[in-house]
């Protein structure tokens, strides 16, 4: 086998010399031109891309409800399960109705306990996917199913948010493309918003709920980082100018520059004071854990604003296998005000033309009882919320049996939903693949449908 | 099924010793989850999987990593002040021996008078800081009871004391050796 000949000039020298061998000035800018372009589009992996079609929607907010919120006392009205309470339910389990009062709201109708009033106030906006079913009912394998499209823990996949940046890129060089905040540090953890086989810059960038990224604050005051850096990038100038300097060089000084801006521009987006203190209020925004959601709920919204493609908030404490009710009612109250302000300040602003909502949890929980005050999981019918860009307002989709324990109609697994977000922010998921160990993966793996039923 | 959790305390200790480690990155401790934070910046492969060939990106974030972060911090400051240990050396030769340390070979002349004039000048700009103001913020690694479901996962940036040097003599000779580290150059094997 015959190696390939290694030049000893680099593509950098060539350029050069090339250069001053042609004369013409004109032409000699156009090959700056076209080598500083080639430098940085190498470099700059997250430069938007073209979509493979037209998008619908140009960013993602998802809030994340982890641990399997109740829908059947909270957002799922079932007439038969209110009328079938102590009959013995499929499978065993006595039937339990909700203790929650639920009510009609909107002109489309929409059913909602009393434990959701301001998020009922958007019951026009919503588009319910009720008919969703996962694989697996263990919280590890199905959040880590919800985020990758496998519960198959031997390989890795990429998250939902590291695919998006993959294919489309970031609206915002100044900012990490992808942001999770407050993620799970169980249930998969890192893999939750990890690249796996995709290059690392495509992974999310993790903030907690007090908006802190490492390394962020600077090391010296910036007049002393000044100097530091002009010494640095002195130094790096140098070396590019060396023959032979490896490619990457430009990429490094433009990265310091940024990384200088980012000093002052990440805390000062994070920097929740900075908002009029009705969005404050609106959002319900408190110090402490119980204000925690409706942070990072006002955060999503800011770095959304900035560009930021996918972004993930995290309300743990779902699994209510005990202290249904109690539970309940201190996560709803976490959620509801924060939810619905977000929903109202993403429409005042036109954001919510250009940015998909997506709600919910890695599956739902049975209409049976558990126990004296708990229900257990349910991975074969339950529902997720989209709103705002591409979607059908005041719309349900599918639909589970009418005690809510197996979807029915319009059913849609995990990769179904997976197909479908990727759609309607222009991107075939049998196209956005990437080769790893001998074959191309996608986020959708071999299946995966996308349900256009949901396009506005 | 066991899953380490990678806030609790065992995962803090793990992150701690890996940053607390000499031997070369290849002996890290690598978790499933946990990825020492000298690591995490410069295009890690993912543990749990085979990986043919590295990235090499040139994001920010690695900028970050070189400018703010405790552990570059602390390294430049043990460098800085076994460079000026030595009572009986020149600027000059320290100069050099920080560059033969660092980079693998001896600075040019004019490298020698661009490092003597900042020296001058950053000492001349330091003042020391308060000790509270300047801590490096690290990420929150304990929750106290692994198991609770509905635990608190509020983290409010903690600290870590700040690596600061007391006198503008020795913050020069840190920034210095920190600038080494940064640079493009020492980012290279070649």
């Amino acid at each position: 086998m015959s190696e390939p000949k290694v030049s000893q000039v680099s593509r950098r020298t060539l350029l050069r010399t090339a250069r001053a061998g042609f004369g013409g000035l004109a032409l000699s800018a156009l090959l700056a031109e076209a080598s500083a372009a080639e430098t940085s589009a190498a470099n700059s992996p997250l430069l938007p891309k073209q979509p493979h079609f037209k998008p619908r929607a140009k960013r993602v907010i998802f809030l994340f409800m982890e641990g399997a919120m109740s829908g059947l006392d909270t957002f799922e009205y079932k007439a038969e399960l209110q009328n079938s309470g102590g009959k013995s339910g499929p499978g065993g389990g006595v039937l339990t109705p909700s203790h929650f009062r639920f009510q009609q709201f909107g002109q489309t109708g929409g059913w909602f306990s009393e434990l959701l009033p301001d998020i009922a106030t958007h019951a026009d906006e919503l588009c319910w996917l009720r008919g969703l079913y996962t694989d697996t009912p263990a919280h590890p394998q199905a959040v880590v199913q919800l985020h990758t499209g496998s519960a198959n823990a031997a390989l890795t996949r990429p998250s939902m948010g590291a695919w998006l940046l993959y294919g489309l890129g970031s609206e915002n060089q100044d900012l990490p493309g992808y942001v999770t905040i407050n993620p799970s540090p169980n249930f998969g953890g890192a893999v939750n918003y990890g690249s796996a086989f995709l290059p690392a810059h495509y992974q999310g960038t993790r903030i907690n709920d007090v908006g802190f990224l490492p390394n962020l604050k600077a090391a010296t005051p910036p007049p002393l980082e000044r100097q530091q850096l002009d010494l640095i990038q002195a130094m790096n100038r140098d070396l590019a100018a060396q023959s032979g300097a490896p490619d990457p060089i430009d990429g490094i000084i433009q990265s310091y520059e940024l990384a200088f801006r980012m000093q002052d521009n990440v805390p000062a987006l994070l920097d929740l004071s900075r908002e009029p203190q009705n969005v404050l209020d609106a959002y319900g925004i408190a110090p402490g854990p119980d204000g925690a959601f409706a942070r990072q709920c006002l955060m999503a919204r800011r770095l959304s604003e900035a560009g930021v493609r996918f972004v993930e908030v995290c309300q743990p404490g779902w699994d209510h296998h005990t202290n249904l009710h109690r539970g309940l009612i201190d996560r709803c109250r976490n959620i509801d005000q924060p939810v619905s302000a977000l929903l109202t300040d993403l429409r005042r602003r036109g954001l919510l033309d250009e940015t998909l909502v997506l709600f919910g949890s890695e599956f739902g929980r049975l209409p049976m009882a558990q126990g004296p005050d708990g229900r257990d999981h349910n991975i074969t019918g339950y529902s997720m919320f989209l709103a705002g860009a591409g979607v059908r307002h005041g719309f349900n989709y599918g639909s589970t049996d009418e005690l809510g324990v197996r979807a029915v109609e319009g059913r849609m697994h995990t990769t179904d939903l997976h197909a479908t977000l990727l759609a309607l922010l222009g991107l075939n998921h049998k196209e956005l693949t990437y080769r790893y160990a001998g074959r191309a993966f996608r986020l959708t793996d071999v299946r995966g449908e996308v349900h256009q039923q949901v396009f506005s | 099924m066991i899953e380490l959790r990678d806030n609790g305390p065992l995962a803090a200790a793990i992150r701690e010793a890996a940053n607390r480690s000499q031997v070369r990155s290849i002996y890290l401790p690598l978790l499933r989850g946990i990825t020492p934070d000298a690591l995490a910046a410069f295009d890690p492969v993912t543990q749990t999987l085979v990986t043919g060939q590295r990235e090499t990106t040139t994001v920010p974030v690695q900028a970050l990593f070189l400018l703010n972060s405790a552990f570059v911090g602390k390294q430049s400051l043990a460098l800085a002040e076994m460079l000026l240990a030595e009572s009986k050396v020149s600027n000059v030769e320290r100069i050099r021996k920080a560059h033969v340390r660092v980079l693998g070979r001896a600075p040019a002349p004019p490298e020698i008078a661009r490092a003597r004039a900042f020296l001058g000048n950053y000492a001349k700009s330091f003042e020391p800081q308060p000790k509270s103001a300047t801590v490096h913020q690290t990420e929150s690694l304990a929750v106290p009871d692994p198991d609770a479901d509905d635990m608190d996962r509020t983290e409010y940036a903690p600290t870590e004391p700040s690596v600061q040097p007391d006198d503008p003599r020795t913050a020069a000779w840190m920034a210095l050796v920190q600038a080494l580290f940064a640079s493009a150059e020492f980012r290279f094997v070649r």
